[in-house]
């Protein structure tokens, strides 16, 4: 097959996805005409269908009672819109959006999870940005580094719904003892571990973990990870190959879990259990502690009591501005490039006003990232603290930056062997900035698009 | 023997005994006996999973599914395992060939075409793609029960006058009748317990299958098993009415009384 | 005796319904075999062709690269890793047909409680995977059953950390393969079985012949097309049908230890948006199948098996 003749196969597969976009266009332009015509009153307000595709039910049970209850009053609002609402399973979250993109329908408000998920749609071109669609006062509710999680070119290019922080949650009563003070038990790295020690000595597994099956790893990495940074961006560099990762900066924190497993920190099956049979540990009351989704904190209030049950920042051992402070990812909104986009708008903005955010917060516990969210009736106290962090003390966690490949292909495989004890720290860091360096050969377009990325930030 | 039913049974009995604990007593002891007892699972299985709905979908889909497959399998089978045409052969490699396609490759083209076609969520579009993928595992195996017939019998009833039809309604397919129904089984089971089709073809709430419902109780990092196993219990239990159903057919010695000699 | 010249062929003799003629015969094989092969035309034709377009294409979806993305992917070492460990899993084959031809040939015997295990050797396939995944995990646990009863019997030097080390974690994953998918295979020779005439079995029982005798010399000659074809699709299945375990138990962990090449396209289609590298080695596979299936059967046919 000659270029010329592949090239002809190109344009007419161009001009026919175009036909398709064109018919789409003029399918969701003749409906929204349709229905304006017959709601006339109703003339400046968007109208029609909207498809949106979600997710989250998996994160924050409840959301779908209320992303439920919430359409009809958002087609009441905007008479003459008819919203079709599909909860996405996780693993056809991405080829969902994916092929819909290839195709160029679908929905036309898209679930995404952040960072560099949303970016790698941006640079497919399947997503509008919403920082042209929504004004500057709108905008300036959503916490900073939740709203720069998908900064990019100078545009923000998703709406965050909803935040996924990842927290250490801790056995109070396992704490007390132990001789740890369970309401304030540590902040510093050094105290840190005279606790864990305490923990050990008490007969408890200190921190429960699993790592097998490589899900997980991400939620502690990044507790640690970009602790000496000022900004996550920063890791930019490091991924584009200006800087290598064996500089301290960005591989401390292999040191630092070197260290935990060292000290026996983590249960001594770490490699052999996989992430909730680690977290069940603590559920069982083996393990005094164990890092956690915020959603899932009032699922062990509710299984280990209340009152017993403990949150905390992540202890402080690096030295950047980010050191201490609690990983987050929110959860992002799109606007699609092909769909209605005004009413996807106005969902986006009916999504978070206070009435809503409050709704959704009592139906699933899910916290936003919006000020003008105001906690008036926690589930449980701990949720007060939360809230407050996802305001003062949280940072964009590393995989908003860092290539989804470069996880599961390279840093996790990296923390299964320093756990397993077949690497040291340092060579774990080389294989990491090796697999960094291979990525890089393979995959020269994108790493020309995370350069823009990283010139777009200064 | 002994030690192999015990084998088989292990994960069946953590299947079982996990559906009954509390999430506490499930993550206290794994593999231990439930305690407390509990029946929480189950009616959470009902509220939130749709089960009923999902049990009927799946239903619709693996009966058209698997008889669809065998309807138009059965023929070419006969006509490949018996009947030498030019180009059965290769014909039949091919087919062979196309038992090695793996789901995950086909997934992407086959989900943009239905969505294409506006067929994405509706019953054909699932139902379409899974003929597909039964038809080379049942021409395959049937070709080789065919080859496998008694001749006699059958050319008898072809120098006896038989046309096609007949011919195969009427003696072969009572002939190969522990042979297809083994495959049917073996095709209901794969069908009723398929996720990933189903998961990207019928995403709505109303076509959502039985074993996709059960999804629903699993997020991006862990999944909630107790209350899981109780959803798979309850799915497992039709499958096994399926087999003991079929299984007399081809263990019961059945040989039809007109094998002599040869 | 099998014929290879198909019931048909016997008719080909002068005298003999003379009227039928090659063409109408040849007619009715079309026809039957015609539905058929319209569903798969429909089902593969279309994806099968866009896969090889995709894998033409930077990413599938962008600027034509020709066999760029076959180059790449030639000279990614995980491919040939994704490759050696289905190969490797290939040692299950020959356990999972003398377990499956012994266990078939025991049930045809119908002794005592045979009713019970017939049901039970077969309930692990009637299980979605992931029920088999779970509890595997557990089971495969370095503190979990498997090592303690190795411990209770003596044997605690065997105990392993089965799923976290490298070195083992694909043999924990064909365990679980063979566990599941014996009943599939105890089925299909079983079928077979009670198809074979008794009195091949009268004569061998006249003769003097043992249990185990008679195994090897009746029944498993009478097998041996079923058994071919069941090998067949075994490797078939074990390069293209092994991705859920994996998926449950490691996702290709620990390490690349258990990277299948079902995870290879996976994670590329999926994950790492690299539709034209994982396309294209979707298509060496097809391909890679197409010519082992020709030549496997080639050699069967000149065997003699059929």
């Amino acid at each position: 097959m000659t270029v010329a003749r592949g090239r002809e196969m190109l344009n007419q597969a161009r001009s026919r996805r175009d036909l398709i976009k064109l018919a789409a266009r003029m399918t969701v332009g003749l409906s929204v005409l349709s229905t304006a015509g017959r709601n006339a009153h109703a003339a400046g307000k968007p109208a029609g269908n909207l498809t949106f595709w979600w997710w989250g039910e998996q994160l924050a049970p409840g959301l779908k009672t209320y992303v439920g209850d919430a359409m009809p009053k958002f087609e009441s609002q905007y008479p003459g819109s008819h919203v079709n609402a599909v909860l996405q399973a996780s693993e056809s979250l991405l080829p969902g959006f994916a092929s819909a993109c290839q195709a160029k329908q679908g929905a036309d408000v898209q679930f995404m999870w952040s960072g560099s998920y949303v970016l790698g749609y941006v640079f497919q071109g399947c997503v509008k940005p919403v920082s042209d669609l929504l004004d500057k006062a709108e905008l300036q509710h959503i916490q900073p580094d939740s709203l720069n999680e998908t900064l990019y070119d100078g545009k923000i290019w998703g709406y965050p719904w909803f935040a996924s922080p990842h927290l250490l949650v801790y056995n109070k009563s396992a704490f007390a003892k132990a001789g740890v003070n369970p309401d304030t038990p540590f902040r510093r790295w050094p105290e840190f571990l005279t606790a864990m020690d305490k923990l050990r000595a008490a007969g408890y597994v200190p921190w429960g973990w699993g790592v097998r099956g490589l899900t997980g790893i991400a939620n502690v990495v990044g507790m640690l990870s970009v602790q000496n940074l000022n900004d996550t961006h920063e890791l930019l560099p490091v991924i584009t190959g200006k800087v290598s990762y064996t500089d301290p900066r960005y591989s401390s924190w292999l040191q630092w879990v070197d260290e935990l497993q060292r000290r026996h920190v983590f249960n001594d099956d770490v490699t052999s259990l996989d992430y909730s049979q680690g977290q069940d540990l603590f559920a069982a009351g083996r393990a005094a502690m164990t890092e956690a989704g915020g959603a899932q904190v009032a699922d062990y209030a509710n299984k280990l009591g209340v009152d017993n049950v403990g949150i905390s920042l992540p202890p402080i051992v690096g030295t950047g501005k980010l050191a201490g402070r609690m990983p987050n990812s929110s959860e992002q909104l799109l606007v699609t490039g092909w769909g209605n986009v005004d009413l996807a708008v106005a969902l986006l903005k009916f999504l978070h006003t206070p009435p809503q955010l409050e709704a959704m917060y009592a139906a699933s516990g899910a916290l936003p990232t919006d000020n003008r969210f105001r906690l008036r009736s926690p589930k449980i106290p701990q949720h007060k603290l939360l809230a407050t962090w996802l305001q003062t003390s949280a940072l964009s966690n590393y995989q908003n930056v860092w290539p989804s490949q470069m996880d599961r292909g390279n840093l996790f495989l990296a923390v299964q062997s320093l756990l397993g004890g077949q690497l040291s720290p340092t060579a774990a860091a080389k294989q990491i900035d090796d697999g960094l360096r291979g990525w890089r050969a393979q995959n020269p377009d994108t790493l020309k698009n995370f350069e823009m990325w990283a010139a777009s930030i200064k | 023997m002994l030690v192999l039913c015990a084998v088989a049974l292990l994960p069946i009995y953590f299947m079982v005994i996990s559906a009954f604990k509390t999430d506490v007593g499930y993550a206290q002891s794994p593999l231990g006996l439930p305690h407390p007892i509990t029946l929480e699972n189950f009616l959470r299985v009902f509220r939130q999973s749709s089960i009923l709905r999902g049990g009927a979908n799946s239903v619709v889909l693996t009966i058209s599914s698997v008889g669809i497959a065998l309807l138009v399998s059965t023929p070419a089978a006969y006509a490949f395992a018996r009947m030498p045409f030019p180009g059965a052969d290769l014909l039949f490699r091919l087919i062979a060939a196309l038992m090695a396609v793996p789901v995950i490759s086909v997934l992407i083209p086959l989900f943009v075409f239905m969505v294409n076609v506006h067929l994405i969520n509706t019953y054909p579009a699932a139902i379409l793609v899974y003929v597909g993928f039964l038809i080379p595992y049942k021409i395959f195996f049937l070709t080789a029960f065919f080859r496998q017939l008694p001749s006699p019998i059958i050319e008898a009833a072809i120098l006896d006058g038989c046309n096609t039809p007949t011919l195969l309604r009427r003696v072969v397919v009572p002939l190969a009748k522990p042979a297809l129904i083994a495959m049917a089984v073996i095709s209901i089971i794969w069908v009723w317990n398929e996720l990933l089709i189903a998961l990207v073809f019928l995403q709505t709430d109303a076509s959502r299958t039985l074993m996709v419902g059960l999804t629903v109780f699993q997020d991006e990092f862990r999944i909630d098993v107790p209350v899981t196993m109780a959803g798979l219990v309850l799915a497992v239990v039709p499958i096994v009415l399926v087999y003991m159903a079929g299984i007399r057919y081809f263990v019961s010695g059945f040989l039809g009384g007109a094998v002599h000699g040869e | 005796m099998s014929d290879s010249s198909g019931a048909w062929g016997e008719l080909a003799r002068p005298g003999v319904r003379t009227q039928v003629g090659r063409l109408r015969r040849f007619r009715t094989a079309y026809l039957l075999v015609l539905p058929a092969c319209c569903f798969l035309a429909f089902t593969y034709a279309y994806p099968v062709t866009q896969l090889i377009v995709f894998s033409l294409h930077q990413r599938g979806r962008g600027e034509w690269v020709g066999l760029a993305n076959y180059r790449l992917l030639l000279l990614d070492p995980l491919f040939r890793v994704s490759l050696l460990h289905n190969v490797l899993l290939l040692g299950v084959v020959p356990i999972l047909v003398c377990l499956s031809v012994i266990v078939a040939a025991l049930l045809h015997e119908q002794f005592r409680g045979w009713k019970v295990y017939r049901i039970v050797v077969f309930l692990p396939i009637m299980l979605p995977v992931v029920v088999a995944g779970i509890a595997f995990g557990f089971i495969y646990e370095v503190h979990g059953p498997l090592n303690i009863t190795l411990q209770a019997l003596g044997l605690g030097r065997f105990a392993q950390n089965w799923l976290g080390d490298a070195r083992f974690a694909l043999s924990a994953v064909a365990g679980v393969v063979v566990w599941r998918q014996l009943g599939f295979g105890i089925v299909l020779i079983l079928a077979r079985i009670v198809q074979i005439p008794l009195e091949l079995y009268d004569s061998a029982g006249i003769d003097g012949a043992g249990w185990w005798q008679t195994l090897r010399l009746v029944t498993v000659p009478q097998l041996s097309t079923i058994i071919a074809f069941y090998v067949g699709v075994i490797v078939i299945e074990l390069f293209s049908w092994v991705f859920n375990y994996v998926y449950v138990l490691t996702k290709g962990g620990p390490g690349f230890s258990t990277y299948v090449s079902e995870l290879f396209i996976y994670d590329r289609a999926f994950g790492y948006d690299q539709m034209g590298i994982a396309s294209a080695f979707s298509v060496m596979v097809l391909v890679g199948v197409v010519t082992s299936m020709f030549f496997y059967f080639t050699w069967l046919r000149g065997r003699d098996v059929f």
